[in-house]
């Protein structure tokens, strides 16, 4: 069968103002360009004008990577030998089999990958780029390249498709005034291609205000339109500059408007804290200035997940954010160090007390030994610098530790026991201390981990000289890069991007601000600014950046007047919280693995979940202000809003989602038309909110 | 009927041409109408101290008893002969070996609600059963997990399906698709090429959407323009996602709350014991199924089994909330007269070390114990119980049953063949 794909480039060369109705009249140009066969797409692309609209449709065979057709041959009946015999089913492409991205000339990619075959336009970047194609794997709500092409893909002209966008989106199911508001959008000529998933990573052609917004959402929990304006006013380098040097901002402010953290304990030495330290996490973020500093924090509270469920101490949870914190932006041996030592972990993952002096008849336990590995510092396979697996001659991805590695870093890491006096009234913050006990480590030994042989000095020193065999291995960069990748910019980062960063991970291995030069590196490649739109908001950064960006007030003052206490279901923080009900309640990771893994954070949806989203939205634009702990000032920020439909909706879509898309901002306005009150405006933001636009940063 | 293909690509799924592979299995899976709950016991199962090994005692009791100094016995991971008596040993229902099994196997005295199940034949016992060595990270949460999911090994990373989701890919669904997750998360297992699960978190009441209309006329203005706002396109693939997700969960919501009303299960709580969250999953699928859903494949977890230390603690009341709430589960289907076509299999992410560790837990191991319960299934033990004694390089049992075994049955119990899903043809252990 072949595979046919029409590539009608439109209407090049979109000048601020055009209106559909010249666009129209423009003749299409056509483009062709092969996709070879038992491929997974093409690199080579085609080359598309700037501001082109492309208009992609296809149809074909392609072959699915999971085995569902039996045998090529008759074997026993154990049935296949081996997987290569099993047959893949062929089978006709449906729309999203495919996808594309626009890349720079360069390479890097420009705009989000989007569906072929949703028979939607999509608008080029501003600069000159090209179209890569892929061979989708997007079935059942997971990315990858499971499929492949099974005859070249070929891409060519179509007489069937007209000139005229708006006929062509009549056919395609795309509602006409939708389809023209999108070709006549202003916004698409200022490269803001919507429509496309587009953005140029020129920052001339992007408005300042949403290059500055894009960054303080990535790296941080999005701001107020005055924090806005004034980066804008100083430039984002400026303010990443600043953000990467935390303790120089003065943070006294909203440290002071958090609550305070446990102090008290009760008769029986239980601490007094309620829920309140997972609510001053989410108060911080909120308040904080030093964004950047926080952004990293959640990402190291999620990378070390530990849950409170098990350590069951408000106080070690605080210490453990405390340490996180101070390292968040520093070097990442000393975080894992330290990390490793903190009461919080050693009773998380039961290195507590943990006894390796007689491995043979007394073994030590595992569960610290084995995560630390896998999940904390390198992985469970060999990786190449830019992420993909290290492959033996025969294809198969090597391991990067073994049984063995597992039980000797147990050992080399037991003899600490966390030490807790209980004094009725005392401080929960200072009665508990780590010691070391060489009886229940060993005395000094050569160990060999990992394939490296080092001396274990028998002491507190023990921790450091293991996790130093660990943080040099050539697999830590390109893990840690990767996962932070993941984190702040998308799911898929390039194997160019993974490189790069790694090369600046290894590089600063033992800078005191490696972690900050990490960050300034993502910051400043092409790709950050191309990622607009991929990467899915969690909960903490949906409901946080929600109040953040349209006049939401987080106080720490419970207020039990509307119900509206610390913890219970009206509240962000606590069991039953919104965010539990999110499923990502702060230090209540269900297991080791966090919430979700590294680059799915697509797990964190659901159908439920993503009504759960939408009514808590609900709920918090249903608090008063006056009255509640949690909500939105609309009052206040109405004052500062145009009067008039159009005026009120561009204002919230500017502040929420960099403008939205033209269909988003008629529908708002189509809201607004019934009145522009104070409920029509808080229905408006709950409309906002609750889009897709808003679901991703 | 539900509409699956908003499952699929949400707004994009219009030009789908079902592959033609999957028309064949269509037209199987149309022709019954058997279901299956699957439910996981998260972290790795002690199957050791879950059914013990009789047969094997001395050596069972002497690789339990941690030599940490000094020895609490208390903490002590054997459970003791004279507690195993007084809970009884009558293990098997087969009256011509039960007085030979009566001396090799127990459950856990925790279990006693299960042990009755069994007594009646409606439970097998597999024991013995694991992720094979082929697959290197198999003492990994994730591996373990994973693998059980995709049927597979060697995946974790590239599959991106499961075993039931492939199983009932082309299955007609009924008022709800095929798979139907109670956990709020959508599990690998449920997924398939071309559709995924509908994922709901009990109860069945939470599943609605309020949009907080200050009046009746802005309540269905609301409505509308987020209809509209949701069937918009643009090309952010994530977004897609997103409105994918959305566009199902706004279509299912007048399904899901058709059948919460209908069938409220009031009468599904035992007052024998106290619920756990366990229970509370089953109760929803109790009043899915009752209430004739259409799906075929349910999804519950229990958490908590990753007992690195002071197992005792926590593993006996696990092991009691599980056999009391998959015994309780089957006993209301049963009432209801809905238990005929309904197999229950539990699985777990690994088995447990068979030497405790100094902090009185046990780490990851290799073989496990699993059960298969209902209507139609032939109870009694299948699999082997391995040797405590001759263990492998990794100190652990020697896996005696494939994994996939298991799951190769119960694929054939959903009128799927198991053979292209995971892989090869097992042949049957027999309790279907």
């Amino acid at each position: 069968m072949r595979f046919t794909l029409n590539v009608v480039v439109v209407a090049a060369a979109l000048a601020l103002g055009t209106s559909s109705r010249a666009l129209a009249q423009e003749k299409p140009t056509y483009a062709t360009v092969v996709v070879a066969a038992q491929s997974t797409g093409t690199d080579a692309g085609i080359a598309i004008p700037p501001n082109a609209q492309v208009r992609i449709t296809g149809g074909g065979t392609i072959r699915s990577d999971v085995p569902l057709g039996g045998c090529d041959a008759t074997v026993g009946p154990r049935g296949c030998a081996n997987d290569a015999m099993q047959k893949r089913p062929e089978f006709t492409a449906p729309a999203g089999a495919l996808i594309a991205t626009f890349v720079d000339l360069r390479g890097a990619a420009l705009s989000p990958a989007f569906f072929v075959g949703e028979g939607g336009l999509a608008i080029a970047p501003a600069v000159p780029s090209r179209l890569l194609l892929r061979v989708n794997g997007y079935f059942g709500g997971s990315a990858s390249g499971a499929f492949v092409a099974t005859t070249a893909l070929t891409l060519a002209p179509s007489a069937t498709i007209a000139a005229n966008p708006s006929s062509i989106t009549q056919r395609t199911g795309i509602a006409t005034s939708a389809g023209t508001r999108a070709v006549a959008s202003a916004r698409n000529a200022l490269g803001r291609s919507f429509a496309g998933g587009a953005r140029t990573d020129s920052s001339a052609a992007v408005p300042p205000r949403y290059t500055a917004q894009f960054m303080l959402r990535r790296l941080g929990f999005g701001a107020p339109a005055a924090t806005i304006d004034d980066v804008v006013k100083r430039g984002t380098a400026a303010w990443l500059a600043e953000q990467l040097t935390p303790s120089a901002i003065d943070d006294t402010a909203a440290i002071a408007s958090l609550q305070p953290k446990p102090n008290l304990t009760d008769a029986n030495n239980q601490i007094i804290d309620s829920d309140g330290f997972e609510r001053r996490l989410i108060e911080r973020q909120f308040a904080t200035k030093r964004q950047v500093q926080e952004k990293l924090v959640l990402h190291w509270l999620e990378h070390f997940a530990v849950g409170n469920a098990k350590v069951n101490d408000a106080a070690l949870m605080s210490h453990y954010e405390e340490t996180l914190r101070a390292d968040a932006l520093g070097n990442f041996k000393q975080l894992v160090v330290d990390v490793a030592k903190e009461p919080a972990m050693l009773y998380w993952l039961d290195n507590d007390g943990n006894n390796g002096a007689n491995p043979k008849t007394n073994p030590p336990n595992e569960n610290f030994s084995r995560e630390l590995m896998q999940l904390y510092v390198l992985g469970t396979t060999q990786l190449n610098m830019d992420g993909s697996p290290v492959l033996n001659a025969n294809g198969v991805a090597l391991e990067n530790y073994v049984q063995t590695d597992v039980t000797t870093a147990a050992v080399a890491l037991s003899g600490f026991k966390t030490i807790i006096t209980y004094t009725p009234g005392q401080d929960p913050n200072t009665r508990f201390s780590v010691a070391f006990s060489a009886a229940r480590h060993g005395v000094a030994a050569q160990r060999t981990l990992l394939g490296v042989t080092y001396t274990d000095p028998g002491t507190d020193q023990c921790l450091n000289a293991a996790l130093d065999v660990l943080v040099r291995n050539p697999s830590t960069a390109p893990f840690e890069a990767k996962e932070l990748l993941q984190r702040l910019v998308a799911p898929n980062p390039s194997p160019r991007y993974i490189a790069a960063i790694a090369a600046v991970w290894a590089k600063t291995v033992d800078a005191p601000d490696q972690i900050a030069q990490v960050v300034r590196a993502i910051a400043n490649d092409p790709e950050f600014n191309g990622s607009y739109g991929a990467n899915l908001k969690e909960p903490e950064e949906l409901l946080v950046t929600a109040l953040r960006e349209a006049g939401g007030k987080l106080l720490s003052t419970p207020n039990t007047a509307n119900g509206t206490t610390l913890g219970g279901a009206a509240s962000l923080a606590g069991g039953g919280g919104m965010l539990a009900q999110e499923s990502q309640e702060p230090y209540n990771s269900p297991s080791v693995f966090s919430f979700y893994r590294p680059g799915q954070k697509e797990s964190l949806l659901s159908q439920q979940l993503m009504l759960t989203r939408f009514n808590h939205m609900t709920t918090l634009l249903a608090n008063n202000p006056a009255t509640a702990n949690t909500s939105f000032d609309t009052v206040t920020l109405a004052a500062s809003m145009p009067k008039t439909v159009a005026g009120i909706s561009q204002y919230l879509l500017d502040a929420l989602v960099d403008g939205g898309t033209p269909a988003l901002a008629a529908s708002v306005q189509t809201y607004l038309a019934n009145g522009t009150d104070d409920a029509h405006i808080r229905g408006a933001i709950w409309l906002i909110l609750s889009s897709p636009e808003y679901e991703v940063a | 009927m539900f509409d699956r293909r908003r499952f699929l690509c949400g707004a994009t799924a219009s030009a789908f041409v079902a592959p033609a592979f999957l028309t064949s299995i269509a037209a199987e899976a149309a022709s019954t109408d058997t279901i299956v709950v699957i439910v996981g016991q998260l972290g790795g199962n002690d199957g050791l101290n879950t059914v013990i090994p009789l047969g094997q005692y001395g050596a069972y009791a002497g690789l339990r008893t941690p030599t940490a100094a000094p020895p609490d016995p208390t903490l002590a991971l054997n459970i003791t002969e004279a507690t195993i008596a007084a809970a009884g040993t009558a293990f098997d229902p087969n009256p011509a070996t039960a007085a030979a099994a009566a001396t090799q196997y127990a459950f856990n005295p925790a279990m006693t609600a299960l042990r009755q199940v069994y007594a009646a034949g409606h439970l097998a016992v597999i024991a013995g059963i694991g992720t094979p060595p082929a697959e290197p990270n198999r003492f990994s949460h994730e591996v373990g997990q994973f693998d059980w999911g995709s049927g597979t090994i060697n995946k974790l990373g590239t599959g991106q399906t499961g075993w039931a989701g492939l199983a009932l890919d082309g299955a007609p669904g009924g008022i709800l698709p095929p798979a139907v997750s109670l956990t709020g998360q959508n599990p690998i297992t449920l997924r398939g090429l071309v559709q995924s699960p509908l994922v709901i978190s009990a109860p069945l009441e939470s599943f609605v959407l309020r949009n907080g209309g200050t009046t009746t006329a802005d309540t269905q203005t609301r409505a509308n323009v987020f209809g509209q706002i949701q069937g918009e396109r643009n090309g952010f693939s994530t977004t897609a996602f997103a409105r994918a997700l959305s566009s199902s969960a706004t279509g299912a919501i007048a399904q899901v709350q058709g059948i919460a009303a209908s069938n409220l299960a009031a009468d599904y709580i035992s007052t024998a014991y106290k619920p756990s969250f366990l229970d509370t999953q089953l109760q929803q699928i109790a009043r899915l199924i009752v209430g004739k859903s259409g799906a075929r494949a349910f999804y519950a977890v229990h958490g908590g089994y990753d007992t690195h230390r002071s197992q005792n603690a926590s593993h006996p009341a696990l092991l009691g909330q599980f056999s009391n709430a998959l015994a309780n589960f089957y006993a209301y289907l049963k009432a209801k007269n809905v238990s005929s076509n309904v197999v229950i299999m539990t699985f777990s992410d690994f088995g447990r070390r068979v030497q405790a560790n100094s902090t009185y837990g046990t780490d990851h191991g290799s073989t496990e114990v699993t059960f298969v319960m209902g209507d139609p299934v032939k109870g009694g033990f299948y699999g082997q119980y391995p040797s405590l004694t001759t263990l492998d390089a990794t100190k652990n049992m020697v896996v005696q049953v494939d994994f996939r075994n298991q799951l190769s049955d119960i694929i054939t119990y959903l009128g799927a063949d198991p053979k292209p899903i995971v892989g090869q043809a097992y042949p049957k252990l027999g309790f279907l």
